[in-house]
């Protein structure tokens, strides 16, 4: 087993996941298969990992880069108007205590 | 024995400062402050699904200027990468950061020690976006205002070389200075433009291994920066010497109570599961465009320091004053260019003029006197036209009015006496009205010289030429 029960409680609260205890019990086998399936990568033969730099992107491309030239949505009004609350132009959230 | 002695410091500070772009990080959105709530926003910047970032090219040319002005190495690669947390003013759920591949490494700045300076390191510098605004209003709710989010932001990341609060502040004032300077971030503390959090530990004198850190956040006035950090040193000397032990937490300083206090609400949030930004291929810089980017910076606060130093003869401490803002150093330069000799130029705009300007961030531009009626002023004084204390008075009308100095001086009927018969007139005067005093002075009391001379100045005044007035003054009292 590379994934264990506590892995996956952990990323599930970090994710603000509520699993049932069943869920965690499937999630923690699937993650663990979809890991483990990762190690098909070792029938590459003795590849050594520091000579293959880790893809990020597989465009080989720079980032574009865009012109600072301020142009307004015209949609904030819009997205104001589908948030679940709203209190002018302010969105509600519930009270976030520091 | 102190706790001085037994307890070394060890701050390392991470700053960010928001760029001067027009536009947020990766949409088109305004970044303009004081707008209504949430008016500047759009799809991307308020998290809708589908939408995708575009990098902004002059965040990332304020980014390189600030990385070079500071020192720093620029790697051919960096990459953007996901920082992952759950938190209102953050609609995403991410924050677009760099992490294993910051713009910038390797950098460094001079705080100023004792009559040198000291050497702290910047470990990065990194392109960041800004999270919204969360207003704590009553009731049940909390307003958040996404105004701010995407606001294009460089986080500068310091080595744990700082050893006091004081050398704190110094560190940040010496990176305003230079992010001004380099014209990529007004440096604005009270609105945010600037912000510093500190990592700070303790650890026994003489230990070369680091104590835990708390991470303080919440300064927003090089004030707060010294007094925030003065009080966790001391909560965690008291700690430690009381048999307990620092958590690694993440505090805010209370500017009305003076305190840090512990923020329990972020205690889950440190597990950030970065991971490379899929949306933004990795941005390559060239060495030529670095070149070109270091080749547009200004002259930098330290080499202007030198160079009043070293070429226009001023003292450091002078120096180091007029130096502060690329403004005020512009100033001071306009009044030397203007005529004025430089000692002169330095201790009035050092004086007077920054005397008229208030706050932490002086604004020269926003003064009714241009450089040239200081260097006018100068030369009035020098040829004895007005006197010191004349010309005091003439700055600060001056300034509150924008007349120019001769102008006054004509309208106010302020031009020195220097006219022998006129001064007679009035030292023979005072001489009559104090026989006592004068009985002193002769029998020796020659301290009482000021005496008369004040009392002619009061009789005129300030307007008699001090010079030929201490002459006069003498004379007349030599023994008849």
């Amino acid at each position: 087993m590379t994934i264990e029960r506590k892995d996956v409680v952990h990323v599930a609260k970090l994710a603000r996941l509520d699993l049932n205890e069943d869920e965690i019990e499937r999630m923690t086998r699937q993650v663990d298969q979809i890991v483990t399936y990762m190690r098909s990568l070792d029938e590459l033969g003795p590849l050594d990992p520091a000579d293959v730099p880790p893809t990020a992107h597989v465009l080989d491309v720079s980032c574009p880069l865009r012109a600072d030239e301020p142009r307004p949505s015209g949609q904030d009004e819009a997205i104001l108007e589908r948030a679940p609350g709203r209190r002018d132009r302010f969105y509600t959230v519930p009270k976030v205590i520091e | 024995m102190s706790r001085n002695d037994q307890w070394e410091t060890v701050i390392g500070l991470e700053v960010h400062a928001q760029l001067k772009t027009a536009t947020k990080l990766f949409c088109s959105c305004s970044t303009r402050f004081g707008e209504a709530p949430n008016s500047n926003t759009c799809p991307v910047c308020s998290g809708y699904p589908g939408v995708l970032p575009v990098l902004n090219g002059s965040a990332v040319e304020y980014a390189l200027r600030a990385a070079l002005a500071l020192g720093c190495e620029i790697p051919p690669m960096s990459r953007f990468a996901r920082k992952n947390y759950f938190y209102p003013d953050l609609p995403k759920g991410y924050q677009i950061s760099q992490y294993e591949l910051p713009l910038a490494v390797h950098g460094h700045l001079e705080i100023p020690s004792g009559d040198g300076t000291k050497r702290v390191g910047i470990t990065r510098v990194h392109m960041e976006e800004d999270a919204g605004k969360l207003v704590h209003a009553e009731g049940a709710s909390s307003l958040v205002d996404l105004n701010r989010a995407g606001t294009p932001l460089v986080e500068i990341v310091s080595e744990p070389d700082i050893r006091s609060a004081a050398e704190a502040a110094d560190y940040v004032r010496t990176l305003r200075s230079i992010l001004t300077y380099a014209e990529v971030c007004d440096g604005n503390m009270a609105e945010g433009s600037l912000r510093c959090d500190a990592n700070v530990s303790v650890r026994p004198r003489g230990s070369t291994t680091f104590g835990t850190r708390a991470e303080i956040k919440n300064m927003n006035s090089f004030k707060f920066i010294e007094k925030a950090i003065n009080y966790e040193i001391e909560r965690q000397i008291e700690l430690i010497e009381d048999g307990g032990k620092v958590v690694q937490e993440t505090r805010l300083f209370d500017s009305r109570t003076g305190r840090t206090e512990s923020m329990r609400s972020k205690e889950e949030a440190h597990d950030y599961r970065y991971f490379p930004e899929p949306d933004l291929p990795p941005l390559v810089l060239t060495p030529a465009r670095v070149a070109e980017v270091r080749a547009s910076l200004p002259e930098l606060p330290d080499a202007r320091r030198k160079r009043f130093a070293d070429d226009l003869g001023l003292p450091t401490y002078d120096a180091r004053v007029l130096t502060e803002t690329r403004e005020l150093a512009d100033y001071f330069e306009d009044v030397v260019k203007a005529g004025a000799a430089p000692k002169a130029a330095s201790n009035w705009v050092m004086g007077e003029v920054l005397r008229g300007l208030k706050g932490e961030a002086p604004a020269p531009s926003d003064l009714k006197w241009p450089p040239r009626y200081v260097a006018d002023l100068i030369a009035m004084v020098e040829a004895g036209t007005i006197s010191g204390s004349v010309a005091k008075t003439v700055i600060a009308e001056g300034l509150e009015s924008g007349q120019a100095p001769a102008e006054i001086v004509k309208a106010k009927g302020l031009s020195q006496i220097s006219d022998d018969s006129a001064l007679f007139a009035e030292v023979d005067a005072v001489i009559a009205a104090n026989p006592g005093e004068v009985e002193k002075y002769r029998a020796g009391k020659e301290a009482l010289l000021g005496f008369f001379v004040g009392q002619v100045m009061k009789r005129t005044g300030g307007k008699a030429n001090p010079k030929r007035l201490n002459e006069i003054v003498r004379d007349k009292l030599k023994a008849p």
